[in-house]
């Protein structure tokens, strides 16, 4: 029989906090971790369509890290490893007790080293300096450097791989990781979502794309602002959320606090277009509607959906008319929160930090509040969004997350008990 | 010779930096790998931090013979004088009989060897700005 399987570990670096307890106490006092977008050297700030953007503040590098790592290695890649490490002092999983090639580290990462990227080209521009390049960039940028940053410090020798899926990558990183330990590979997964793309690069690109909200940047905390009718696109956002995953028999076997189970999965392509839903919501449905039956759970029973609701107009509304098409009458009673209003999209740690305020709901029997969701958006108004927390005992709840590149995927978590 | 005293300092608090540590805590007897810890990666960046301090380019072969703290010293110090050196064998092309002290670079024996001080480049303003970690 397919092992069930269990989170046992959080972490959680966040434009809210670094730090588990530090992030859900924020998340659910409606804290924003939105703010004015520090200037990039010599850019012309103004010309940047959006100024906003969901950074993590106070984040010193050298109190986490070795001196080393805390010059050298890029953010997210930083943001990444101190996430992995809460998780793992969390799950109390000591690698010496256990069968090192039996841990495996699946990380979601969508942008990768970009701050290094960016910085290494443009130096190599200006300074025609080829022999200057930073030794460690390559390894850097491979997309799978978090991965193996994560094994070596702390020895898991098992499956060690990334997913890129965009906005989806790490919501893919638990449900692969789910699957490997149910498949019988694994006995635990150091799941991660790392990204930290607050570039001139990067910024500009989402801007010129007009993706980004626009409208606020003269105030940065009503920027990001899902379902309401005043919102006008995503704020970037950076972080990473850490997530230990083990069979239920291992965690029982060690005695490990168990928060939630992990008990479906479903990942589709909408084969639609590179960065637009299909309007009709019915392939976010499908995708909900997948992770439920492999949780061998009715659509009636799911009391929480943590949106994927970045804030953009089209993007939001799609994803409630596929949880109306899906959950039917349901759609009146489900409580509904977006974790994006208060940190920004993290991108490719949106799904590790949707599941972790997923499983914190669980845990306290509270569901963060969507703030700025003032003037319900009447094509996104659903009973369950609300500016303010909700309490609620949750047994099923579904986790979105959407990316570019026409992908989709949902997790199902339940209560354990 | 107070030059001498000058590289060997301005080189001490070069890999201080490079270390993040106390300048005292960097002897010429410490071994780069060994004692310093440097890997392979380090070992570059530090190399291209005496190669901006000390305004000289080092090619790899002579890289190579850099095995101690005081190695680095002395390979500076004739290149700063423009003491021509005698030229030493290529490290591929006779490796040492006995096994040295683990260099970071392969082989001591290019150490020996001085290449002419390079040209130096036209200094240009270093762009810090595009530096910075946005």
């Amino acid at each position: 029989m397919e092992k069930r399987v269990v989170i046992t570990g959080l972490g959680v670096v966040s434009p809210i906090g670094t730090g588990v307890a530090e992030f859900w106490k924020a998340a659910l006092a409606g804290t924003s971790g939105i703010s004015a977008v520090p200037p990039f050297d010599t850019l012309p700030m103004e010309a940047y369509r959006s100024r906003v953007v969901g950074r993590v503040r106070d984040f010193e590098p050298a109190a986490h890290l070795d001196a080393t790592q805390a010059e050298r290695l890029d953010r997210y890649a930083q943001f990444g490893l101190v996430a992995a490490r809460e998780a793992i002092d969390d799950a109390a999983l000591k690698m010496d007790r256990e069968v090192p090639h039996r841990v495996g580290v699946i990380v979601g990462a969508g942008m990768g080293a970009m701050t290094m990227a960016e910085r290494e080209l443009t130096r190599l521009y200006l300074e025609l300096k080829p022999n200057r390049v930073a030794p460690g960039f390559i390894p850097a940028i491979t997309m799978n450097a978090l991965g193996g940053l994560i094994a070596i410090a702390h020895g898991a020798k098992g499956p060690n791989y990334t997913i890129s899926t965009a906005c989806s990558s790490s919501a893919h990183a638990i449900g692969q990781a789910m699957s490997s330990i149910r498949a019988g590979q694994t006995d635990a997964m150091i799941v991660v979502g790392a990204d930290a793309s607050i570039t001139p690069l990067v910024l500009a690109g989402f801007g010129t794309l007009r993706a980004l909200s626009q409208r606020y940047n003269d105030e940065p905390e009503r920027a990001s602002r899902p379902f309401d009718r005043g919102r006008d696109g995503f704020v970037l956002g950076e972080g990473a959320g850490a997530l230990i995953l083990e069979s239920l028999p291992h965690a029982k076997k060690r005695r490990a606090k168990i928060y939630a189970e992990v008990a479906g999965y479903a990942a589709t392509s909408e084969a639609y277009n590179m960065v637009i839903p299909q309007e009709d919501g019915v392939e976010m449905a499908t995708t909900m509607a997948m992770a439920l039956r492999d949780a061998r759970t009715a659509p009636a029973q799911v009391d929480y959906v943590n949106a994927h609701a970045t804030s953009t107009v089209r993007g939001d509304e799609v994803e409630i008319r596929g949880i109306r098409r899906l959950l039917k009458a349901r759609a009146n009673k489900v409580l509904i929160s977006a974790t994006k209003s208060s940190i920004g999209h993290t991108l490719s740690a949106a799904g590790c930090i949707g599941a972790i305020a997923t499983t914190m709901a669980i845990q306290s029997d509270l569901i963060h509040p969507t703030i700025n969701y003032e003037d319900p958006d009447p094509e996104c108004r659903l009973p369950g969004i609300a500016a303010k927390p909700q309490e609620r005992r949750i047994k099923v709840a579904l986790v979105n997350a959407f990316g570019f590149g026409s992908n989709n995927s949902s997790l199902v978590l339940k209560r354990y008990d | 010779m107070t030059a001498n005293i000058d590289v060997a300092e301005r080189l001490r608090s070069t890999v201080a930096k490079e270390l993040k540590q106390d300048v005292s805590s960097i002897t010429l007897e410490h071994t780069l790998r060994g004692d310093l810890k440097l890997n392979s990666l380090d070992a570059i960046e530090l190399m291209f931090r005496i190669e901006e301090e000390f305004d000289l380019s080092i090619p790899d072969d002579d890289m190579q013979g850099f095995v101690k703290v005081g190695d680095v010293i002395d390979y500076l110090q004739r290149r700063l004088s423009g003491e021509p050196g005698a030229p030493a064998p290529k490290a591929a092309a006779t490796p040492p009989a006995a096994a040295p002290p683990p260099p970071v670079f392969k082989t001591a024996a290019a150490a020996q060897r001085v290449t002419p001080a390079p040209k130096a480049a036209a200094k240009k303003a270093k762009p810090k700005a595009a530096r910075r970690r946005a």
